[in-house]
């Protein structure tokens, strides 16, 4: 796999680009954005790793001038801003994973190889009108917002989008989001949508989640 | 009354609403008595000149003819005295009391006579009960009759029960007209209020929304009398709007500034580990930048929490679940202390609160209990009911605490003992524990008994929707 490694740490840089030479990969080392962008037109990449707080031109500068490029590279942004609003800016320009630093390189390889094996297929992500969902970074949004949901609305609402147009019934939807067994399920899940649902109403989606009385929730195919 | 006294300190509409109310309504109260007193005063004044006049001109025929031929020319010029059944009537006493003269309308019964003594030339008027049981007003007034002029006493009197119905419904008409007038004052008082108040509650609502981008509180759009608390409220909002992003952006720095270098670190150790076929030392130091790593994540979630940059996501979990996961992690290093950990836990406890800092806070109060018990001691766990929700109690015997070093357990890099700062203890998890239970809303304090430390963490509350009947 050949990667593009951008990175202005001048020990993080070449130690990336040692580790994943070793480990079979062609890998080029950029140090600031407009190094990055001269080697993205001198040559094809699969992913590049990507630091935002760059000199001279930063990541989302970058980003933004990789919008729209045919070639189907892909963009793993690795920073240290742990933030959900950095999060969402970085997937709105395009990238399509997020690690944040300091991490496992055994992560860093796995992430790698994911994005690689994609190829020019489109991210995976869940979308329902406005609302959408980034499953590998576990972000929702509507629109351009990140919609502030807990870890476990987010994962109900994950479990719900990705079987649309399936009633999923509130033991099922415990089993997907709790490793726990627990004789209050049902009232559990009840409790977590009435949270979700009211987040999802503040953002102008009060009808995304539908009931079907005795079986269980939906969200419309 | 102190219900009442504590609203209308606490609200500027009940205030107003009240004196508007009470003042219009006393004020409209006061203006029904007045009026209504005027106009029973117009009523029986006219009634009194009306029985004046009539007695006046009965005592002039008196005083000119014998009164057998006065009565009887009296009758024939008024019917009204001739038989009973009648409305009017008069009677004629003489100066011992004994009756001289009465209308036939009296029938066999005399007229009430006057109260008191009457005086020459001045009328006394007196209300009365007729000889027909019926409610009546007369005047009396001194004449003389006969030949001889002999002092006599004249009382006419009139029945009353057209006046009286008349100053009932007079009374009505106005306690009527008075309930209506109060009641639409009071409509109209609160009518006010909303509208006078109506741009400072809009104005609140605005001030209550924060500070979002932009200028929250238009002050051209503002009433007069608001727009200096508009202006000042914008400027304060512009403050926080900048310390705010301030604060994101230290926030940002830091996290970029520290966890660089961390990254550095690991990645040139995990790269000097594969080196070196995974030497132990390069192990260690892989978990002290894993803890180094553990700390600053703390540390920047405390500040963004208390800058309140980040809120905690509140959700039901499920309680003796995360303590067993809890106590598995704090495990090894117990067991390298030889420290024994015993927990009574219920099988399952739903509780609403945010897991990941309830994860972090239970984490380092079980690894501070862990790591600082005496070899071959027991940590004990356990969850009790407390006042307003259950609390969790972390205990272990710790011979080197006093009483005076437990102020100093919620303060950041504090260590018992110099000696110790060379040990893995950063003097931060119970700062950090205490600080993250203060973002939650829940109270963790320290004790010490007989040698013995206790945490405790209060009040988890229960979801009320998730409580298990007792059965």
């Amino acid at each position: 796999m050949r990667l593009l490694i951008v990175e202005d740490s001048p020990t993080l840089g070449p130690d990336l680009r040692t580790a994943l030479a070793r480990d079979g990969h062609a890998v080029d080392l950029a140090a600031d954005g407009e190094e990055a962008l001269r080697y993205l037109a001198a040559y094809r990449y699969d992913v590049v790793t990507l630091d935002l707080m760059l000199p001279r031109l930063d990541g989302w500068a970058v980003l933004r001038r990789l919008q729209g490029r045919e070639g189907g590279t892909r963009v793993l942004v690795l920073s240290a801003r742990d933030q959900v609003e950095d999060r969402v800016e970085a997937l709105n320009l395009g990238a399509d994973d997020y690690l944040v630093k300091p991490f496992a390189y055994a992560e860093l390889a796995a992430r790698l190889h994911a994005l690689a094996r994609r190829g020019d297929a489109p991210a995976p992500r869940l979308q329902a009108g406005p609302l959408v969902l980034e499953p590998h970074a576990r972000l929702a949004r509507v629109g351009e917002a990140a919609l502030p949901l807990s870890p476990k609305e987010y994962a109900l609402l994950e479990a719900l989008m990705s079987q649309r147009g399936k009633v999923l019934s509130r033991a099922a939807l415990f089993e997907s989001i709790y490793d726990a067994r627990s004789e209050a399920s049902d009232k559990v899940i009840e409790v977590l949508m009435s949270t979700l649902r009211g987040k999802l109403a503040q953002a102008g989606l009060p009808e995304l989640i539908e009931t079907r009385r005795g079986f269980g929730y939906v969200v419309a195919g | 009354m102190s219900w009442l006294a504590e609203r209308l300190a606490g609200s500027i509409r009940a205030r107003l609403l009240l004196s508007l109310c009470g003042g219009l309504g006393l004020l409209l109260l006061a203006t029904f008595v007045l009026l209504d007193l005027g106009i029973d005063r117009q009523i029986h004044g006219r009634l009194d000149d009306a029985l004046l006049g009539r007695a006046r001109g009965i005592a002039a025929v008196l005083e000119s003819h014998p009164p057998a031929a006065a009565l009887a020319e009296l009758q024939a010029f008024n019917p009204g005295y001739a038989d009973s059944g009648h409305t009017d009537f008069l009677q004629i006493w003489d100066a011992r009391g004994r009756t001289l003269l009465a209308s036939a309308s009296n029938a066999a019964a005399n007229l009430q006579p006057p109260p008191a003594a009457v005086a020459a030339n001045a009328p006394l008027f007196y209300d009365l009960r007729l000889p027909d049981g019926h409610s009546g007003r007369a005047v009396a007034l001194r004449l003389n009759v006969g030949r001889h002029g002999a002092d006599a006493v004249l009382a006419v009197a009139q029945e009353r029960t057209d006046v009286d119905a008349l100053e009932g419904q007079v009374h009505l008409a106005l306690v009527a007209a008075a309930i209506g007038t109060i009641v639409l004052a009071a409509l109209l008082a609160v009518l006010a209020v909303r509208g006078g108040l109506r741009p400072l509650l809009e104005f609140g609502a605005r001030a209550r929304g924060g500070a979002p981008a932009g200028e929250a509180l238009p002050p051209e759009r503002m009433p007069r009398e608001l727009r200096p608390f508009a202006e000042s409220l914008n400027a304060a909002f512009r403050q926080l709007r900048e310390a705010l992003e301030r604060e994101r952006r230290f926030a940002r720095d830091v996290a970029h500034e520290l966890r660089t270098p961390l990254a550095e670190m690991r990645m040139a150790v995990e790269l000097a580990q594969r080196d070196a076929g995974d030497p132990a030392p390069l192990h260690g130091a892989l978990g002290a930048i894993e803890r180094m790593r553990r700390c600053i994540d703390g540390l920047l979630a405390l500040s963004r929490y208390e800058a309140g940059l980040d809120r905690p996501q509140l959700e039901p979990l499920e309680l003796a679940g995360l303590l067993r996961r809890a106590l598995a992690t704090a495990q090894p290093p117990a067991a390298r202390n030889a420290v024994r950990i015993e927990a009574a836990l219920p099988r399952e406890c739903w509780v609403s609160s945010d897991t990941a800092l309830l994860e972090r806070i239970v984490d380092n109060l079980l690894l501070n209990a862990a790591e600082y018990a005496p070899p071959d001691s027991r940590v004990r766990v356990r969850l009790e009911p407390a006042d307003d929700g259950l609390r969790l109690c972390i205990e272990n015997p710790a011979p080197a605490l006093e009483a005076a070093d437990l102020a100093h357990l919620g303060e950041r890099f504090w260590r018992k003992s110099a000696a110790r700062e060379a040990s893995r203890h950063g003097g931060l998890g119970l700062a950090l524990a205490r600080a993250l239970a203060g973002v939650l809303g829940l109270r963790l304090a320290f004790a010490l008994e007989h040698g013995v430390f206790r945490a405790s963490l209060e009040p988890l509350r229960e979801i009320a929707a998730l409580m298990q009947p007792e059965s």
